[in-house]
């Protein structure tokens, strides 16, 4: 088995120098700039600021609707599930296309925000450093996955595979991926449906731990059901549960 | 004096705690020195007290440096500083020629100092010293810690073509980013939770310290802490507490400040900040010594509103000590803050002073709202504000440097 190497990553965070006032410019840059600006941009608040909802998660969203008034605009943007998309150019054409219904009323699209409340494009550079941990089996991986920094889950379930693992997104993340290679497809299954969007960062470990607990109780019960054999399979199941419930 | 960065873990948990120890695990090897202009006062100076020790615990070798200057030359830096903000306000001919003779005058000084692998420089004053000391194998970085958003032409024509020549330059707020071809970073400034100014404090203490200062500690406290200078405002502040006094009579009112001794205004701001109170003995002005840290700690403590109503900001670190006590802040929408205060998450940011004297009459009125939002504000600040995410940043701003130009730079295991 392939050990898995538990890695982290901090960003420093750069100025593009690029910036908006208006729908129009907000368009025009979001069409130009680096995709690790629009990444930097949708992502930057997963990480931390867990008293932020869903959708004040998005700067373009925040800026549209607080400082251009654009609530219309704000809620589109605010409102994208980054899992629909496989790339950060596939964000992109998502972005554009929840401005693009506005252009139609000139006015309202060149309508520009009072001077300094403009949205500023910024972009991140990341540092990936390994953690120190690694696992070569799964009760390594789940020890691990238990005692790692919230930010190594990120890094694996969010930022590696949509930034940097080539072109498009694997359709599963690092950590199923090594699960699916080292022979547990159920697993891997699992926690490639998880949505790592859906809540903070500890609260996302916990839904990958509880993907292993249930596996953990279905093998108790196939266990119990196998050293049953003799019995009816109904038989056995109850003696289960009676077992189950003396909390053994 | 700072605490060893041990004292910091559980504050931000094992898991960052380890991973700023890993990064710093990298720069092994690495010689940095910071360079500014004062040893005390203002935010530069503090920041450098808790950052440099913190560094060289964690194995990043550091030191730093202090530029020494005239009273001409800084005269002329302050100009410098106050057009960079956006007064209109010109360096004279004969303050061009102070700042370059103190800069060569520094250089001589200090050459043997500034030959490291990263030389950081703190804002305008030293940022001459490039000029004459960048050696080919070395990284300079220019760390600007003003408001250059909107700055006066002729000041940004000075300053600009100097930091221009620099590897990399760091701005707090992504609006003062300016037209410069080297990367330019986005790493906001810090407070440290465990320094006198922030760290908690016995409630007797605080009444204590109410009492010497003459406040009543059972009357709301509006508070604003800064250094004497027309940019913070501190006639507005009057101004705004006298509207909301009229529906909050039991009010109370505190300008805390002090001098810096690379600011020469200072003096001059206090005598019409005084005249502004007049004889209203619900208006305290209080010109705190040096190393007043506990003072101003249980000041902030004590505050039902913690105003910052600048006119301009490079960030505004007393944001961000406020938030860290759980206080509610009130401030303006200008330079660093809006990072600090997210408008009806963290606090209230205004733009006015009728802005301003509403905000404190919202906070005084709905006290449990105020509170839920001054809560958000201290984990804003665990996550974003304090010292060890800016040790962690400074270190990832020289990881890049060292490693220019990519996006993505992986870093290996260190040497054993």
């Amino acid at each position: 088995m392939k050990p898995f190497l538990f890695m982290t990553s901090v960003e420093a965070v750069q100025l593009t120098g690029r910036k908006a006032g208006s729908l129009l410019e907000l368009y025009l840059c979001l069409k130009e700039v680096e995709a690790s600006s629009l990444y930097h941009h949708t992502h930057r608040f997963y990480r931390d600021h867990s008293f932020l909802g869903p959708w004040d998660r998005s700067d373009f969203a925040l800026w549209a609707s607080q400082n251009l008034k654009e609530e219309e605009a704000g809620e589109r943007m605010g409102s994208l599930d980054a899992r629909d998309y496989r790339t950060l150019e596939d964000l992109r054409g998502a972005l554009l296309a929840c401005l693009e219904p506005l252009m139609v009323d000139k006015q309202r699209w060149i309508r520009r925000v009072p001077p300094g409340l403009e949205f500023h494009f910024c972009k991140a550079v990341s540092l990936v450093l390994p953690t120190g941990r690694s696992a070569r089996n799964l009760e390594g991986f789940l020890d691990a996955l238990e005692g790692v920094d919230t930010s190594c889950l990120y890094h694996h379930l969010i930022e590696a595979p949509l930034h940097y693992h080539g072109e498009e997104r694997p359709l599963a993340n690092d950590f199923s991926r090594w699960l699916a290679d080292s022979g547990f497809p159920e697993q891997a299954r699992a926690v490639a449906a998880i949505d790592p969007y859906h809540r903070d960062l500890e609260a996302l470990r916990e839904d990958l731990l509880s993907v292993f607990r249930k596996d953990h109780l279905k093998a108790l019960v196939r266990r119990v059901l196998d050293r049953a054999g003799r019995h009816s399979e109904g038989d056995a199941a109850a003696r289960w549960l009676q077992r189950w419930r003396k909390g053994d | 004096m700072s605490s060893p960065y041990s004292a910091y873990r559980p504050l931000i948990g094992g898991g960052e705690h380890d991973l700023i120890s890993r990064l710093a695990q990298r720069l092994k090897g690495t010689e940095t020195v910071m360079v500014n202009s004062t040893r005390d006062g203002g935010g530069v100076a503090e920041i450098l007290h808790n950052m440099v020790p913190l560094l060289n615990e964690l194995g990043v070798r550091t030191t730093w440096e202090v530029i020494e200057g005239r009273p001409d030359f800084f005269a002329a830096t302050k100009t410098l500083h106050n057009a960079l903000h956006g007064r209109p306000e010109a360096l004279t001919p004969e303050m061009v020629k102070a700042y370059w003779e103190v800069s060569e005058m520094n250089a001589e000084k200090l050459k043997d100092r500034l030959k490291k692998n990263l030389v950081f420089i703190h804002d305008p004053q030293p940022a001459g010293l490039l000029r004459h000391l960048k050696q080919g194998d070395q990284r300079w970085i220019y760390r600007c810690h003003v408001d250059v958003s909107s700055p006066f032409p002729p000041a940004w024509e000075f300053l600009g073509p100097i930091v221009s020549e620099y590897d990399a330059s760091v701005f707090s707020h992504p609006s003062f980013a300016q037209r410069m071809a080297m990367p330019q970073f986005l790493i906001a400034p810090s407070i440290d939770p465990l320094s006198d100014k922030n760290k908690p404090l016995p409630e007797e203490f605080i009444r204590h310290t109410l009492e010497r200062f003459g406040l009543d500690p059972r009357r709301p406290l509006i508070t604003q802490v800064s250094r004497f200078d027309k940019l913070k405002d501190p006639l507005g502040v009057i101004e705004a507490f006298k509207k909301a006094k009229r529906f909050h009579p039991r009010a109370q009112l505190v300008l805390a400040g002090g001098a810096a001794s690379d600011d020469p205004e200072s003096a001059h701001i206090l005598p019409a900040i005084q005249e502004a109170a007049g004889k209203d003995d619900s208006i305290h002005v209080l010109d705190l010594p040096p190393f007043s840290d506990l003072e101003i700690n249980a000041l902030q403590r004590a505050s039902a509103v913690v105003l910052q109503k600048s006119l301009k900001e490079g960030f505004a670190l007393t944001v961000s000590e406020a938030l860290w006590k759980e206080r509610p802040v009130v401030a303006m929408a200008v330079g660093g803050i809006p990072l600090q205060v997210i408008h009806g998450k963290t606090g209230y940011l205004v733009h006015t002073v009728e802005g301003t004297a509403a905000a404190i009459r919202r906070v005084l009125d709905n006290p449990l709202e105020a509170q839920a939002l001054a809560k958000n504000g201290r984990e804003h600040v665990r996550q974003n504000f304090i010292i060890t995410r800016h040790v962690r940043d400074y270190m990832s701003l020289f990881l890049c440097v060292l490693n220019p130009g990519r996006a993505v730079v992986r870093l290996a295991p260190p040497a054993a």
